[in-house]
């Protein structure tokens, strides 16, 4: 078995208990669950804009605090629920991204980031123009042109509609093929479907069950089984 | 003596008149300020009459570090309205006392170095309480700003954060933004300085009978001095709160719910 490039090992703090979970390279992880659940939470203890209660979270074998943050923040960019867009235009968005100190991946004119993404032909449009699903996607194409080894997404498609949300999945898709892992959470059962390797389901602050996408989702532990009935009703439409 | 003292405030109380036809004014409109101006007009003539008995013991005393003990107790009164003003900001009194001082004593330091004043009382305490006076106005409006462009910006700071940048990089647009709101109205009062009101340095040296052209140079020599000391304490309030809101670990540290 491959090693983690990151992991949270016992992690405890706010509603979360005792959490352990291994990220590999190139692996898109799903993790359901209700809201308020402490998802959100979680993925700020993976790119460390918090510290757990207690537990570690661990980069390559190491343990965080080893390591100065801003160097190691990168490899796990982590994008907000509802996308931050600064003044100018989607280029300059990117420009911005890189302004702290890390060399563009995708050429000068970013063309490679947005085209994944499929919005290269909005390079030069006013990003508060954008709709919400085309921010969700530079936003994306921001991450994405940073390199990392893995992305972490907290509600990626909440706020879209379902035109838009297909479009995300896209590029989320394009940019796993291109050697980029997930972490991303949500409340929605079908985005657990369609993007997952693995799916892992938090409830009541404890991932009570981790594993391939298939395994869980069709032997759910006891306890998980509820919720995800409850949620295949709704259809993972963002209700709650 | 005490004679003497209330004859000599009979013009005083003579323009007392004015606050009562202001008075009439308020009644007049229904404004319900009535208490406030009867409060605030004896809280003006207390105060006032107070620090030119105290000032006048001072002057005679001339030890210049009895003038700077002074300063530094304007600096902590500056400090504590800097604090009722932006109340949520960690630290903020002793920040913005410490940071007056500086802007202050850099200021008036200097201007005795080079000799355009000197140590004697009357240029160094109605100087330096001016200094402390703009100071703790232009601290205050920075760090309120600051506060709300932190809170208001959260996301964009923590995306910045994700992104591996380092707090100051995250948040250095918005502090530029918070000193140049601190900065803007002392920058406004140069642009209209002579035009649209005569200042108070200048104003109250015409009165006690100097020429306009001496009153007009102090006025100018003052007013550089308060935007050297504005320019100095303000940025310096802003970098040490600002550092309050982040941890050596490059984490935000507002109240999360």
């Amino acid at each position: 078995m491959p090693d983690s490039i990151i992991e949270l090992r016992n992690v405890s703090g706010k509603k979360l208990r005792n959490i352990n979970l291994p990220i590999f390279r190139e692996e898109k992880v799903v993790i359901l669950g209700p809201s308020g659940s402490g998802k959100s939470t979680l993925l700020r203890y993976i790119n460390l804009l918090e510290e757990p209660e207690s537990g570690e979270v661990i980069f390559d074998g190491k343990p965080a605090g080893d390591y100065y943050y801003p160097d190691i923040r990168k490899r796990a960019v982590l994008l907000p629920q509802l996308p931050v867009v600064v003044d100018g235009t989607v280029v300059d968005n990117l420009k911005w991204t890189h302004s702290f100190g890390s060399e563009p991946d995708c050429g000068d004119d970013f063309k490679a980031c947005l085209d994944v993404v499929g919005i290269a032909h909005l390079a030069s449009s006013p990003a508060s123009q954008l709709s919400g699903g085309e921010k969700q996607r530079l936003n994306l194409a921001m991450g994405f042109s940073l390199n990392p080894q893995v992305m972490l997404l907290d509600e990626p498609t909440s706020a879209l509609d379902p035109a838009s949300s297909r479009a995300v999945h896209s590029a989320i898709n394009r940019m796993a093929r291109k050697g980029v892992g997930f972490v991303i959470v949500t409340h929605s059962y079908n985005e657990a479907l369609l993007l997952a390797d693995k799916v892992g389901i938090i409830i009541d602050g404890q991932l009570k069950q981790l594993g391939l996408k298939d395994d869980v989702l069709n032997n759910p532990v006891n306890g998980v089984r509820e919720f995800l009935e409850s949620h295949k009703d709704n259809n993972g439409s963002g209700s709650s | 003596m005490v004679v003497e003292v209330l004859k000599g405030l009979i013009p005083v109380f003579a323009s007392l008149s004015l606050v009562v036809i202001a008075g009439i004014i308020h009644r007049f409109l229904k404004l319900g300020i009535q208490t406030e101006l009867i409060v605030n007009t004896l809280r003006a003539f207390g105060q006032l009459l107070a620090i030119g008995y105290l000032l006048e013991y001072i002057f005679n005393i001339e030890n210049i570090f009895l003038f700077l003990l002074v300063i530094l107790v304007m600096a902590v009164i500056g400090g504590n309205t800097a604090k009722s003003r932006a109340p949520l900001v960690p630290r903020v009194f002793i920040y913005s006392t410490l940071s007056i001082l500086c802007g202050t004593y850099f200021t008036l330091g200097l201007m005795v170095a080079v000799g355009v004043i000197n140590t004697d009382p009357q240029y160094i305490i109605p100087l330096g309480g001016m200094l402390v006076g703009t100071s703790m106005n232009g601290i205050s409006l920075a760090l309120e700003r600051l506060y709300r462009e932190l809170t208001s910006n959260r996301d964009r700071i923590e995306l910045a954060l994700s992104f591996g940048a380092k707090s100051t990089a995250a948040s250095g647009g918005l502090a530029r933004q918070s000193i140049k709101a601190g900065l803007i109205p002392t920058l406004n009062f140069m642009k209209v300085i002579g035009l649209v009101q005569l200042p108070g340095a200048m104003t109250g040296m015409i009165l006690a009978g100097a020429s306009p052209i001496e009153a007009v140079k102090i006025q100018i020599i003052v007013v550089y001095m308060i935007i050297s000391g504005v320019s100095i304490s303000v940025p310096i309030a802003v970098a040490l709160a600002r550092n309050k809101f982040f941890n050596k670990r490059h984490q935000l540290l507002l109240n999360l719910e």
